[in-house]
């Protein structure tokens, strides 16, 4: 059985407007990574933001165990249900590491002794250096920030996980090491991972591989055209 | 909790922004701390001096009243006329009123004016000037040289009993006495070679046929006891007072029967507190005083009159306040939406990460409590503390300020609003010098209406055309140095419920301006259009 399913989905960013996704049909289990691809423009970030409840769709909606998540509460579904890692990690510039998991954490209305001490673990462990722990976030490298976003996304241990080009400007070992990550809470913590990249390789790590054209009606009928460049 | 401590934590992260909003509402509320006190300081001062002042009132015309004319027109002088002919309040009228429940004792006083044969009456050209305009306003042929005043009681002998006068020889007459017994002043005596136990013939000035004898048992003597210094400046009036001839009431009476002379009757109520002095006029609308007749005091008219530059400065921090609380108001709503505006990432990310809105509302509005908070009870006790110098020193300047706007307008009575065509007004002014306990005396009969009319013009005159003649006669009125011009205390609980409450508003304000930036904010507009 799915965790999260996508039914006859489509979305404009304005009434009336250019339809980014039509009639999208998708199913997501959990214990699994997919890879979202698709060419620059295509709607993947959209995507991920309808999943992630931050818009709501035009047709069609999201569900999660069987729950229609705009029908909900879309901040509770946000700080419990699902962990976004932002293409451009979206941390607050003004706390320092330790500070950005923990207040994740708060939302989420964890209730531990002590979560800035399983905050430092947790960051610890994704390869942030005990001396960067209480700096402020926007002195850190960006791959640093990658891994302070993935903490505070996983932070309250969410069932689904959803990232945006995790990889996009980091080296190759780095990416490697994210993907480590990504595969460990997939596959050892059961988490449902949703990951939107360009990258071959990663696409080719995943379990599922999602061709973001192939889920679009409309982009599918149009597949022909595409190569025609008419507009 | 964490959005409590969240917001706690963001203030310290924001320094620089959380001091310019800590000192904009800082100023606010030291401006506001100050003009509550100052206004504090008035209300306080006036309620206890008022409590404090033991009140003698008088029934008098209502000037406004008559001076209304009809359709707008000033009245004619034949209207005016009709007014004061018609004012005469009967003795048994004013002893009605003396009856209300508000009235603590009742006393009253007639003058009439009459001449002499055998003794002179102290003269100068100064004494003249003060005897006539001491004179019930009787200023043409019928008027005497010398103003025989009768008493109801001693109580009513207010020169004495605050020690204005004293007697130096002999006694004073028995109250309430119908024996045709006097005293008389010092000058008189020694200018005429007067002692007690001799006898005065009196002549009434309008029939030189009617005479009466009246023995002199005491002679008495202005002290300048008190507020020396104006007593000195009515240097003048004292020559009036030179002539003024005292017994008791029952025997002016007899005397004014025998002689035909005409008496001006004044009662005098005394109160025991502002608020039975307050309620006394309505009690005695209620029990049929005509409405062309007020209630008036002079202690009242005096003392309020004293705190004039404090109520100015009342004033003043009343429209200042407003104008602060305005500004500061609007200054701080700005500065509320643009941080927000400058902190919509920070919303935008909240929002993402799932803080719902109420939420983030509450924690700014948290931050904007606590410096709203630290800083207004900073400006309150800076404010408060510094109330009692700051509130003296700007009453300096505004007595001082009130003090040249009354010289412009013709010395300090000027400030006296009461139309000067009152004649038994103007004698009381010399009457009783000190002014600290100056009573107005109820004015029921002038004797004549022509009198009337003829004193308003003279007084008129004197107020426009020799500043410095107003200046002296006006003593019995207030001079400057009566200005209250200190206050010892100023913020009082009430201060401190007030700027609560400026608190409460100011954190309402911006607020409710933060509020409605964050519900603005679009988390996925904010994200996605940040890069
Ligand atoms: N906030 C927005 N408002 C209007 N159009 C948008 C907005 N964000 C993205 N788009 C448009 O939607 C399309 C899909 O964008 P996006 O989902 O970001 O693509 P991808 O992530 O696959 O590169 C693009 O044509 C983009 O111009
Ligand atoms: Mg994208």
């Amino acid at each position: 059985m799915s965790l999260m399913k996508i039914e006859d989905m489509s979305f404009a960013y304005s009434a009336g407007g250019r339809k980014i996704l039509e009639h999208v049909n998708a199913e997501f289990e959990e214990g699994k990574i997919y890879a979202l691809v698709g060419r620059s423009g295509a709607g993947k970030t959209t995507l991920l933001s309808l999943l992630a409840a931050l818009t709501h769709p035009t047709e069609g909606s999201i569900y999660v165990n069987d729950e229609d998540i705009f029908k909900g509460d879309t901040y509770k579904y946000r700080c419990k249900d699902v962990g976004i890692v932002f293409q451009n990690y979206n941390l607050l510039p003004k706390m320092n590491a330790v500070e950005n998991v923990v207040l994740s954490m708060d939302i989420a209305g964890i209730d531990l002794p002590d979560k800035k001490q399983r905050a430092k673990d947790l960051l610890i462990s994704l390869g942030i250096a005990e001396y960067d722990l209480d700096r402020p976030v926007l002195q850190l490298s960006g791959g640093q920030q990658q891994r302070v976003a993935m903490a505070r996304a996983i932070s309250y241990e969410p069932p689904i996980i959803l990232a945006d080009e995790p990889t996009g400007n980091l080296d190759d070992s780095t990416e490697k090491d994210i993907m480590a990550i990504f595969e460990d809470m997939a596959h050892r913590a059961g988490k449902c991972v949703i990951i939107v990249t360009h990258s071959k390789q990663i696409a080719n790590m995943a379990d599922v591989k999602i061709p973001i054209d192939e889920l679009n009606v409309h982009i599918k009928d149009n597949s022909l055209a595409e190569s025609h460049p008419v507009n | 909790m964490y959005i409590f401590r969240n917001a706690m934590a963001n203030i310290r992260r924001s320094k620089g922004r959380s001091i310019l909003f800590g000192v904009i509402v800082f100023i606010i509320a030291i401006s506001a701390c100050l003009a509550l006190s100052i206004r504090a300081a008035a209300e306080t001062t006036r309620a206890e001096g008022l409590k404090d002042l033991s009140i003698t009132g008088n029934i008098t015309l209502d000037m406004d009243e008559i001076m209304q004319g009809e359709g707008g027109q000033p009245p004619s002088k034949s209207d005016m006329r009709k007014g004061f002919q018609n004012s005469e309040l009967s003795l048994t009228e004013l002893e009605k009123y003396s009856e209300l429940s508000s009235v603590k004792s009742f006393y009253y006083t007639g003058s009439t004016s009459a001449n002499a044969s055998k003794i002179e009456a102290v003269s100068s050209s100064e004494g003249m000037g003060g005897g006539r305009m001491g004179g019930p306003g009787m200023d043409q042929e019928s008027s005497g040289d010398f103003t025989i005043t009768g008493y109801s009681s001693d109580e009513a002998m207010t020169q004495f009993a605050n020690g204005n006068a004293e007697i130096t020889d002999g006694k004073l007459f028995t109250e309430g006495t119908e024996d045709l017994t006097c005293v008389i002043s010092s000058s008189l005596a020694t200018y005429n070679s007067l002692k007690v136990g001799d006898t005065i013939k009196f002549v009434n000035p309008s029939d030189t046929s009617k005479t009466f004898k009246v023995k002199v048992v005491g002679i008495y003597k202005q002290t300048n006891s008190s507020s020396s210094d104006q007593q000195g400046r009515g240097g003048g009036m004292m020559m009036g007072n030179s002539n003024n001839i005292y017994m008791s009431y029952a025997a002016l009476e007899k005397i004014a029967k025998s002689a035909s002379l005409d008496v001006a009757t004044r009662g005098s109520y005394t109160f025991a507190s502002y608020e039975d002095y307050q309620k006394f006029e309505s009690q005695a609308h209620e029990a049929g005083l005509d409405s062309k007749y007020t209630v008036e005091s002079m202690d009242v008219n005096n003392y309020e009159h004293q705190l004039q530059p404090l109520e100015n400065l009342s004033t003043y921090a009343k429209y200042f306040l407003i104008i602060m609380l305005v500004i500061g108001g609007a200054v701080l709503l700005i500065l509320t939406m643009f941080s927000i505006r400058e902190r919509k990432y920070e919303i935008g990310v909240l929002a993402a990460i799932g803080m719902d809105k109420k939420k983030i509302s509450r924690q700014f509005i948290y931050e904007i409590a606590a410096i709203s908070m630290i800083a207004i009870m900073l400006g309150g006790v800076i404010g408060s503390l510094s109330s009692v110098p700051v509130t003296n020193k700007l009453l300096a300047s505004s007595v001082s300020s009130t003090q040249s706007e009354s010289f412009d307008r013709g010395g300090p009575g000027g400030q006296q609003d009461g139309m000067p065509g009152d004649p038994q007004d103007r004698q009381d002014q010399d009457d009783q010098s000190n002014s600290d306990s100056t009573e107005v005396q109820a004015t029921s009969a002038t004797t004549n209406s022509s009198d009337a009319d003829s004193s308003t013009d003279s007084a008129s005159d004197s107020g426009t055309t020799t500043a410095d003649r107003g200046d002296g006669d006006r003593m019995g009125g207030p001079g400057m140095q009566d200005y209250v011009d200190s206050v010892t205390s100023a913020a009082n609980m009430k201060v401190t419920l007030e700027m609560i409450l400026v608190g409460l508003a100011l954190i309402a304000v911006s607020g409710t301006a933060a509020m409605s930036g964050v519900m603005k904010y679009d988390p996925l507009q904010i994200l996605t259009t940040r890069d």
